[in-house]
């Protein structure tokens, strides 16, 4: 609730400009709360057929809740930047 | 008595409680007070982090709904050890209005189900004066 709005704002700014992929590196997030995956969720959609959206995603701050909520199905998740932009 | 010393009474060594304005920007130190509190409770380091992001997602709840279209309020955080039934308990409370989820709550709507999911036993009790979120967690065996 604190920061979502400010990384709603990058992910916006970067889809803006159209690249063929855009990676959210969460390996530094500590605390990812629904606020944040509204934001994660929101990101995926507006990048559409458009935008490949990856997320990069390993302690179990980040994957326990989105997983609980059943919403890590939805995303293309890596365990490190170089997989998540090969696409591995 | 005072009124101070009266409510003290209800507030033993070693709990938490605080009450603090309901907006967002009290969350983020009051997610920090809660998993020093949890660690000081001795609660394994899975639970810490479900008790953190669930009670989270309470005082979120409060934050964002109950007090829509109004100036401002208040909510309770209460962290408490149960020693008889080995666990801990915490109880988000405020005094606003409670939002159904809406059917279709599009990119949102996770908060509940994310509680629901974190919490061995949780229970929400919306009233007409408003709305108290229970979560408890066990606590480990002692040695």
């Amino acid at each position: 609730m604190a920061t979502a709005p400010e990384l709603e704002e990058s992910i916006k700014t970067a889809l803006d400009r159209g690249p063929e992929a855009l990676i959210v590196d969460l390996s530094g997030v500590s605390f990812l709360a629904s606020a944040g995956m509204s934001v994660l969720i929101g990101g995926n959609q507006l990048a559409g057929d458009r935008t490949e959206f990856r997320l990069v995603a390993t302690g179990s701050a980040t994957l326990r809740p989105m997983e609980l909520t059943g919403i890590a199905t939805t995303f293309s998740i890596h365990a490190t930047r170089d997989q998540a932009l090969s696409g591995g | 008595m005072n009124q101070g010393q009266k409510q003290l009474d209800d507030v033993h060594e070693g709990d938490l409680h605080v009450r603090v304005p309901a907006v967002a920007g009290r969350l983020t130190g009051l997610r920090h007070a809660l998993a020093e509190w949890a660690e000081r409770a001795g609660l394994a380091p899975e639970d810490r982090e479900a008790l953190t992001l669930a009670s989270y997602e309470a005082m979120a709840n409060s934050v964002e709904h109950a007090y829509a279209g109004q100036l401002q309020g208040v909510l309770d955080l209460r962290a408490v050890r149960d020693h008889a039934e080995r666990c801990v308990v915490v109880t988000v409370t405020d005094y606003g209005q409670w939002k159904p989820p809406p059917a279709d709550p599009g990119t949102r709507g996770r908060g509940l189900p994310l509680i629901r999911g974190l919490t061995p036993d949780s229970a929400i009790a919306p009233s007409a004066n408003g709305t108290t979120v229970s979560m408890s967690w066990p606590l480990p065996d002692p040695d």
